[in-house]
């Protein structure tokens, strides 16, 4: 099956400027297996970072923001044997999609005034053939290079037709997936990458179980659509309990006006699967009782009282006045309790205005420092040897940044860091005293409600007891006014409360499908055309284990966890019970099998494996051989395998012998980086 | 002697409801706890001693002002109401004529001479035969450059261009004395 990889490397190019001229070199890749071949200590790690280095991905391999290329790159080169300065210093690599569009990303190392974290593409095959091509400029290794369009792995990704799934994050949050953390199928690097069991994922990005999510997006694996499912029933839930939240206020609004309470309120949603609750109560006579009853109680009395006459006062006088005496109580009760209530929210108001303020000089000092991390490229025009080097243009000691107040200063990243947290603390307990406030007002609110209910009938109470003793009692005409608006009230309001109660309930039902739902593909894990992939990888695994000559074990006995999706043995992961080379023998297997069932399975996998030296160990001869083979079998497949190795060049000849491969040969005694005649 | 809880209570602590064997066993928990460690941190700071922003700052003030030059004790007031939103606010009310006896008053800050004395040194500015501190090409240069930014100073950026066209060092003289 010819299969068209994603992502073709056609060809990398090392510049260094020194006084003395120009060193450097490109080359060319092709197709299927390329070996480039060269002495100890000539550059060919240095050509594969590069490759790393241009794409812009050296956060693969560590959080460090330094250039991950040696210092004949940064520092010094030696040049005809003298060593130079290095005054500039970039790498270009052209590379294709699968639709062939080609485009060639430029990245400076050290040159001045020009900025490492930009990448220029040019969109044509500039190193192989240079011509006017349109150019762009992209930024990464700072925030956003993922996800802003100006960000190249943004545009990387488009580029390549890679869509990042989301993942979540440590912080809860969901963001795509980096690049980063997809590279290390693609890529074993000298120095750590054969020391362990590969990939060696980053884990500093803080990405939930990071290395199964890759491995599950490289393949195409089934259960990261579960997890997506996952992420829209989650998603599913939260509006509902958006949407609960908000019928749950306007029915505590309507039975506010309706002079309701509501008994066994809901909580969460889940509280709302009962029908019967909340249970509306209203208050008659002192008694809170539920609505219905409330409403026959109301009807009757104020049936009874429509039969009977009008009171006069005189009759009603001395009853009156023991209940003038014990309103005029409960107005004086009420009125502390409010004062108590008003004194709490003038203290609450006052620290919710100071944490404002608070937050406000945050804010503001948050931005200084933000400006000034984007001051020094700036600065760097200008005044570099301030605001780049920290050191004073005249007396050449250390200027840091604060030096007014402390010796040892947090750098501007630190700072944000240190102030965003600070922020996020302020910024929730404001809204707690917000919660607090609002929660007062309530309260106060109803207090008062019920302050002028009592004034009312102290009024009415005194009126009728002041008034002529033949007229009729003004307190019982208001009670029976009183029995009415209440009775109409809640008559009025009843029947929408009773609406917005089922809403509620339906809201939970369909909550509840969903949790339910959740749940079920919480469960359910590999789905069977996941199996069948693991399956060939632990195939693919065996084989290759076979040929390699692996003999730690017995290769049947080694198989692909299906927890982890790493190579392990009776459940635990391969590691010291190996012997070196056979440890690097499984790292071959294990990167060529997921390679291999990418290919023939479809998946996101690029089609590219970049070998550093894999020859490690003292890996026997036969073995690294058939690693050759396979490599170029995999590459008469379609995809593109790039092995870097010092392996004297008549027994790799002779190794390859056989074989279709591309040999870019260093002579001995060259270096990568060499005069370039021009 | 057993007490209500079971605990042993015969030996009295001072503390009701914790027993001897109950702090025995706290020790022991806490002796077999790791040891804390405590490792330096630097110090936060604030943003405006950052060297990046205060010189960038004092380019676009010196830039303000005619000639690009100011007396020392004028810059001290636009320092000071450059840095908070408040100062900011005040000090355009009273370019407006709107000035209230009660307010606070300008601060003179220290930090500002270092700030001079290292744009001096980095060769943004120079001291004049009168005392006054004028912008040189590199801080002109590097003024220039901060305004056609606009992702950097966006505040400190809007309050200067709210400013007259080119502040005479009278008027700011008039304008912080009390009289």
């Amino acid at each position: 099956m010819e299969l068209k990889p994603r992502l073709i490397l056609r060809a990398v190019r090392l510049s260094v400027g020194t006084a003395e001229g120009e060193v450097g070199r490109t080359v060319v890749f092709e197709q299927g297996l390329n070996v480039l071949r060269a002495g100890n200590t000539s550059g060919k790690s240095t050509t594969v970072q590069a490759i790393i280095y241009a794409l812009g991905l050296e956060g693969m391999l560590s959080p460090k923001r330094e250039v991950p290329l040696p210092h004949s790159m940064t520092d010094r080169v030696t040049v005809g044997g003298i060593d130079q300065i290095v005054v500039a210093s970039s790498v270009s690599l052209e590379i294709e999609n699968a639709s062939g569009d080609i485009i060639t990303a430029t990245r400076q190392v050290k040159t001045a005034g020009l900025d490492s974290t930009v990448i220029s593409v040019e969109f044509g095959p500039a190193v192989t053939d240079p011509g006017n091509f349109p150019t762009s400029d992209f930024f990464v290794r700072r925030s956003g290079a993922a996800q802003r369009e100006k960000g190249f792995h943004f545009f990387l990704s488009n580029f390549l037709e890679w869509k990042l799934p989301q993942v979540t994050y440590m912080d809860g949050s969901e963001k795509p997936l980096y690049s980063e953390c997809l590279f290390p199928f693609f890529y074993v690097e000298q120095k750590h990458g054969w020391s362990g069991l590969p990939p060696r994922i980053p884990t500093y990005l803080g990405i939930r179980e990071v290395g199964k999510r890759s491995f599950e997006h490289v393949l195409g694996l089934d259960v990261f659509q579960r997890i997506l499912m996952r992420q829209r029933l989650k998603s599913n839930i939260a509006e509902m309990e958006v949407a609960w939240r908000s019928v749950l206020s306007e029915l505590q609004t309507i039975a506010r006006t309706a002079g309701v309470t509501l008994r066994g309120e809901p909580r969460r949603i889940s509280d709302s699967l009962d029908e019967n609750f909340p249970i509306f109560t209203a208050s008659l006579a002192g008694e809170w009782l539920p609505i219905e009853l409330a409403i026959d109680q109301l009807r009757q009395a104020f049936v009874e009282r429509a039969a009977q006459p009008v009171r006069k006062a005189e009759e009603q006088s001395s009853e009156l006045e023991d209940e003038l005496q014990r309103t005029e109580e409960s107005v004086r009760s009420t009125l502390v309790a409010l004062s108590l209530l008003m004194e709490e929210r003038g203290v609450l108001a006052d620290q919710e205005r100071q944490l404002g303020l608070r937050l406000d000089a945050l804010d503001e000092d948050l931005q200084r420092h933000k400006d000034s991390a984007l001051l020094v490229r700036l600065g760097a025009k200008h005044v570099k040897s301030l605001a780049v080097d920290h050191v004073c243009p005249t007396c050449h000691q250390d200027v840091n940044d604060g030096f007014d107040i402390s010796a040892n200063v947090m750098t501007a990243d630190e700072n944000i860091t240190f102030i965003e947290r600070q922020r996020s603390t302020f910024s929730a307990a404001r809204e707690d005293a917000v919660r607090a406030l609002r929660s007062i007002q309530v309260r106060e609110k109803s207090l008062r409600v019920t302050l002028a209910g009592l004034r009312r009938q102290v009024r009415q109470a005194r009126d009728t007891l002041i008034g002529p003793s033949s007229a009729p009692s003004l307190a019982d005409i208001a009670e029976r006014a009183a029995l009415q608006d209440q009775l109409d009230r809640l008559l009025e309001n009843g029947k929408s409360l009773e609406i917005q109660r089922n809403e509620l309930q339906s809201l939970a039902l369909r909550h509840k499908e969903q949790t339910e739902l959740l749940a079920g593909v919480a469960k359910s894990d590999l789905s069977d055309s996941d199996g069948e992939k693991l399956d060939m990888v632990e195939r693919h695994l065996r084989r290759q284990l076979r040929r390699y000559g692996f003999d730690s074990l017995r290769p049947e006995d080694v198989e692909i966890n299906r927890e982890t999706y790493r190579p392990g043995h009776e459940g635990y992961e391969l590691g010291f019970d190996l012997s070196a080379s056979d440890m690097i023998r499984v790292i071959w297997s294990y990167l060529f099998s997921v390679l291999r069932v990418g290919e023939e399975q479809g998946g996101n996998h690029l089609g590219l494996l970049i070998f550093d030296e894999p020859k490690q160990q003292e890996t026997a001869q036969e073995s690294y051989r058939q690693l050759l083979h396979e490599a170029a079998e995999q590459g008469q497949r379609g995809s593109q395998i790039i092995i870097a190795t010092s392996e004297e060049r008549g027994s790799l000849i002779a190794m390859l012998a056989g074989t279709q491969y591309n040999l870019v040969d260093i002579p001995e005694g060259e270096k990568i980086l060499a005069p370039i005649q021009t | 002697m057993v007490d209500d809880c079971g605990l042993d209570s015969s030996v009295s602590l001072g503390f009701p409801g914790i027993s001897m064997s109950e702090f025995e066993a706290l020790e022991e928990l806490f002796a077999a706890a790791p040891g804390a460690v405590f490792s330096r941190r630097d110090d936060a700071i604030p943003g405006d001693l950052r060297i990046t922003w205060r010189l960038s700052v004092l380019c676009l003030v010196l830039q303000r002002f005619r000639g690009n030059k100011s007396t020392l004790e004028n810059l001290h007031i636009l320092w000071w109401s450059v840095r908070s939103g408040e100062t900011r606010g005040l000090f355009l009310r009273w370019l407006d004529g709107d000035k209230r006896p009660d307010e606070i008053i300008v601060r003179f800050d220290p930090s500002l001479a270092v700030t001079v004395d290292l744009a001096l040194g980095a060769g943004l500015a120079m001291r004049t035969n009168t005392g006054a501190i004028a912008l040189l090409p590199t801080g002109l240069a590097l003024a220039v450059d901060l305004w056609s930014d606009a992702d950097v100073l966006v505040e400190e950026k809007t309050f200067l261009s709210k400013l007259p066209r080119s502040l005479t060092q009278r008027a700011l003289k008039e304008l912080t004395e009390w009289n």
